[in-house]
């Protein structure tokens, strides 16, 4: 029960993150660029106590509101597709073992990009969109590399937090 | 478990997504021309295929304004199953406010969205564009805008002979 209630306040987290994130105008003209904020939540979840699964629920979960909310439904279809890549590229990363937080979170900005990108190719049924592949990969890069140092630095004291409830 | 550490297979991973990036993207600009042939695409299928040169252009027009620099092609999407309407313009037309639409302007070699009514409105803040193999995609509308260099309007130009 109370697992429950921490699932769905990290949901409701990665939704204010998520509007947060469309709020800032930072695509630059170019479809898919953006600050990933909500995947800190994912991140999280991967490296708090929680397993992979919890983290794929609250993604998804967090992709379907946060697409009925702020955007529509191609959006939702694509953000899935990055999401899912994302995650399974995240989950590896981490059970590989010689990455800390940051490498697993650019792993998962790049594949989040990788990801979009290749169902935008068959929607609009063009290999034009891989054009736009090099600014992905450096945005996913970049992006993926902060939210990492930022879920990095908080873990150390959402452990002791969690050490403090218990006893 | 005690606080973590940059490891250095992230720096390695970082450098090599970086490096990665800058490769794929100077391989893309590597060699790029001026574009030539502009061709619009809608779910897959070409709508509509045209030299950028004026004079070629308007072979396809029916329009018979005064030749200006600037044309504009007008996208509409009447019903959502079948394919969209292009009419070309010399002026700047008036949009039907109850028809989804995208407004191309061609004008001195570049091309660029004027005006579009899609969600995300990312094609009307892209950038013009002008060289080989630049594009301008509509994701919401499934658009695609494309410019290509000299061998395909050759390719072009040969399959109209036949």
């Amino acid at each position: 029960m109370k697992r429950t209630a921490e699932l769905g306040f990290l949901l409701a987290v990665a939704l204010i993150l998520s509007y947060v994130e469309s709020l800032i105008p930072f695509s630059f003209g170019i479809p898919g660029i953006k600050l990933g904020l909500p995947n800190a939540v994912v991140l999280l979840l991967l490296y708090d106590h929680h397993g992979c699964r919890e983290a794929a629920l609250v993604n998804v979960l967090r992709i379907v509101l946060s697409g009925f909310m702020f955007s529509n439904l191609y959006t939702i279809l694509y953000a899935l597709a990055g999401g899912a890549l994302s995650l399974a590229a995240m989950v590896i990363g981490k059970k590989l073992g010689f990455f800390s937080p940051v490498g697993v979170s650019v792993l998962g900005g790049v594949f989040h990009n990788i990801g979009q990108i290749t169902v935008a190719m068959f929607v609009v049924e063009t290999y034009a969109v891989s054009s736009y592949l090099p600014v992905l990969i450096a945005s996913g890069t970049l992006t993926g590399a902060l939210l990492g140092i930022v879920v990095m630095e908080m873990l150390p004291y959402l452990q002791q937090y969690r050490k403090v409830q218990e006893s | 478990m005690t606080k973590q550490h940059i490891k250095k297979a992230d720096i390695f991973l970082i450098v090599l997504c970086l490096l990665a990036s800058v490769l794929s993207g100077l391989w893309l600009l590597t060699g790029r021309q001026d574009g030539t042939t502009l061709t619009v695409t809608y779910d897959g299928t070409t709508l509509y295929t045209a030299a950028l040169a004026q004079s070629d252009m308007f072979t396809h027009d029916t329009d018979e304004g005064d030749k200006g620099d600037i044309r504009y092609l007008l996208i509409t999407y009447p019903e959502p199953e079948s394919l969209p309407k292009i009419t070309v313009f010399s002026d700047k037309p008036d949009i039907m406010e109850d028809t989804s639409y995208n407004l191309l302007v061609i004008t001195d070699g570049k091309v660029y969205m004027e005006a579009a009514d899609c969600p995300d409105q990312i094609c009307v803040r892209h950038k013009a564009i002008a060289a080989d193999r630049e594009n301008i995609i509509c994701l919401p509308h499934r658009l695609v805008v494309e410019l290509s260099g000299a061998s395909q309007t050759q390719d072009t130009l040969d399959g109209m002979v036949k």
